[in-house]
């Protein structure tokens, strides 16, 4: 059984304000392992910064322990927690003249001498964090030449460089683009195998987070913290029970989120399974669900498709023209009603 | 941090350089005459000049002394509030220090002066020096203990300002009631003075300079750190409360020091880290603390010189040269700059 290196018992975390507690949650109880990439999940404002904040020893904890290694946080000096553990926050650092290895380096800090002189020790560590993170290639550029996507694998790159076991991220990937968002998630998920850090990632990607975590950690408001594997997760109903809002719930099915939308009609769709898919989203749009042996249908032939709806048989060149044909259809009834 | 390219060595060869010849020009000017030839006899004691050795001995050499200390230690407190707030902005008189010490001297010029003493008191260049430490020591006072109860720098910044603007309140107020000849008297500490200063309050300042520049270097991994803000530096293991703190005792020493003996001197402080930016990039406070201090002590130098007006009997007081000629160099610059990047 492998030892855990970060646990937290009866966790009660919150703030301090005029002496007043203000808890946020209580009776957390969670294990962190080498290696491993937790996904931390939960909407705004159910406490996922607080909880961040709290494990890398910002903010006091309430009640309960948090122990690193068997040794609780409390006993930790500032500078040799920063040994242990590494943050990538959202905080903007875009004015200043770094450049990638500067920025890189200065995740050297806990380990320097006052005068932050970095040793050949430090030149290394630098250096196989720049080659672990795959961006030696802009290592002299200075920071406001990256684009976003360059800049999180910097930051990562800095993390890394600090040389703890455990990595926390806030958010890492909230405002890159898709293929970055990618990139930068297998980037974490490699990381975890090769280092043996262990990986905590707060966001909001959940089918990024589905995807990638080795587990997740969801808080829920005013509730327990539930962690688990992703999939089990997502099966037992625990993800759509935290994101589940009155517009849209989340599809165990398909492991997406979808908006609800009322069913007025059903539609049996002949295709293949693509070609189902797709038209199942577009027809959900407009209130129809897909149903075998269902009265209306739409079948796809290579150049165009047949719908029989109401009795009625229209031939189309595209799935445009059969939703536009739909749409019009319920447009009349709403009007003539 | 990166290496150090022989470029920005040639550059920083260059900036010693200018500073040997801005300190050489500031002595070799003034209401008198002196060839350089005989400066130079005069500084290695070989000239048999009197006067000459008066001259530059006890007037020229202890102001241009006061030149580079004050120009050094505006320089770099003021890269040091740039650091601390993350503001391009900032200044050493952020805080208030040159408020609280313009309150002190106006309180001895034109408050004292009602009570029975005061205007007489300007000439003597402790008196002011006094009440300005007093003011902008009590000034620092207020925002160390602050600066223990508030959580982000901002908010001192804020509170800085406000002392500002009070300590202000009470200077105008003192300036509408007192007579016009204590008014002119606190108007002329104001504009600053390099004159005044003689061999012991020089003393007072290099021990204030040496304090402030130990300070200073004492945080240098944290003012790197500060790059990227005050939650990663908490979690690189950096004490941000204690951090905070020297920095502004180091600024308030620096800054505080020159400012009661020299007056209020503006524009340094926040042009030269910016402009020493620009000479020569570097993100590694070791090398820009050392930097923006040659640079600021050759600037200052070199207001010097011009408030001398070469040739003629005047002197212009030294922050309207200061600001005046600063001011326009640096817009050049930083212009001149942004175009040669859009070119590129």
């Amino acid at each position: 059984m492998k030892q855990p290196i970060l646990t937290a018992e009866n966790l009660t975390i919150g703030y301090v304000h005029k002496k007043a507690q203000k808890v946020i949650l209580s009776n957390l109880n969670f294990s962190l392992y080498q290696g491993e990439v937790v996904g931390l999940l939960g909407a705004n404002g159910v406490g996922k910064s607080t909880l961040l904040r709290t494990l890398s020893g910002v903010q006091p904890e309430l009640a309960g322990t948090i122990s690193i290694e068997g040794k609780p946080l409390s006993s930790f000096s500032k500078n040799e927690l920063a040994q242990k553990l590494s943050l990538v926050l959202t905080d903007s650092i875009r004015q200043s003249q770094l450049t990638v290895y500067d920025l890189v380096a200065l995740g050297r800090i806990p380990y320097t001498n006052w005068t932050g002189h970095l040793s050949p020790n430090d030149h290394q560590k630098v250096a196989e964090a720049i080659a672990l993170t795959h961006i030696q290639y802009i290592q002299e550029a200075n920071l406001d030449e990256l684009s976003d996507g360059q800049l999180q694998k910097a930051m990562i790159a800095r993390a890394l460089a600090q040389d703890g076991e455990i990595m926390i991220l806030d958010e890492p990937i909230a405002h890159l683009d898709i293929p970055n968002k990618l990139d930068i998630m297998k980037l974490l998920q490699n990381l975890a195998r090769t280092t043996q850090k262990a990986i905590i990632i707060a966001t909001h990607e959940l089918e990024l987070a589905l995807q990638m975590s080795d587990k997740l950690w969801l808080l829920e408001c005013d509730s327990q913290l539930t962690v688990g594997l992703p999939e089990e997760l997502a099966l037992k109903g625990e993800i759509s029970k935290i994101y589940g809002t009155h517009a849209a719930h989340f599809d165990i099915s398909q492991g997406v989120f979808k908006l609800h939308t009322e069913i007025k009609h059903h539609i049996h769709v002949k295709g293949n399974s693509a070609e189902t898919y797709w038209t199942s989203r577009a027809l959900e749009k407009l209130g129809i669900g897909l149903k075998d042996q269902a009265e209306n249908s739409l079948s796809w032939h290579d150049d165009r498709l047949t719908l029989k709806w109401q009795g009625n048989e229209n031939t189309f060149n595209s799935l445009g023209e059969v939703v536009a044909f739909l749409t019009l259809d319920q447009n009349e009834k709403t009007s003539s009603n | 941090m990166s290496q150090k390219s022989p470029i920005a060595k040639g550059k920083i060869i260059l900036l010693l350089i200018s500073l040997v010849f801005c300190f050489l020009a500031s002595i070799s000017v003034g209401s008198v005459y002196i060839p350089f030839g005989e400066l130079i006899d005069t500084l290695l004691g070989t000239s048999d000049n009197i006067a000459w050795q008066q001259i530059i001995w006890q007037y020229r050499l202890p102001k241009a002394l006061s030149a580079l200390f004050a120009g050094s230690a505006l320089a770099i407190s003021g890269l040091l509030m740039q650091t601390l707030f993350r503001n391009p902005l900032a200044g050493p008189y952020v805080l208030g220090i040159s408020s609280g010490a313009s309150l002190g001297v106006a309180l001895l010029v034109m408050a004292g002066s009602m009570i029975g003493f005061g205007a007489t008191q300007i000439s003597n260049a402790w008196a002011p020096a006094l009440a300005a430490s007093i003011g902008a020591f009590l000034v620092l006072l207020l925002v160390v203990l602050i600066a223990g109860r508030v959580k982000d720098s901002a908010t001192l910044l804020i509170i800085g300002l406000m002392f500002g603007s009070a300590t202000g309140a009470i200077v105008s107020l003192l300036s509408y009631i007192s007579e016009a000849k204590d008014l002119q008297a606190y108007v002329i500490w104001t504009l600053g003075s390099l004159g005044a200063i003689s061999y012991p309050q020089l003393l007072i300042i290099i021990i204030a300079f040496l304090i402030g520049i130990s300070l200073a270097f004492s945080q240098v991994k944290a003012l790197n750190a500060m790059h990227l803000g005050e939650n990663y530096s908490q979690s690189l293991g950096i004490s941000i409360k204690q951090f905070r703190l020297i920095v502004i005792l180091a600024t308030s020493i620096l800054a505080g020091t020159i400012t009661a003996f020299c007056g209020p001197i503006a524009f340094i402080g926040i042009a030269v880290p910016h402009l020493t930016r620009l000479f020569i990039p570097t993100s590694d406070h070791r090398l820009s603390i050392l930097l923006c201090g040659i640079v600021g002590a050759s600037l200052l130098l070199g207001c010097d010189v011009i408030s001398q007006l070469p040739g003629s009997d005047y002197t212009l007081p030294i922050n309207a040269v200061t600001s005046l000629f600063g001011a326009p160099v640096v817009i050049w610059l930083i212009l001149n700059k942004k175009s040669s990047r859009v070119q590129v």
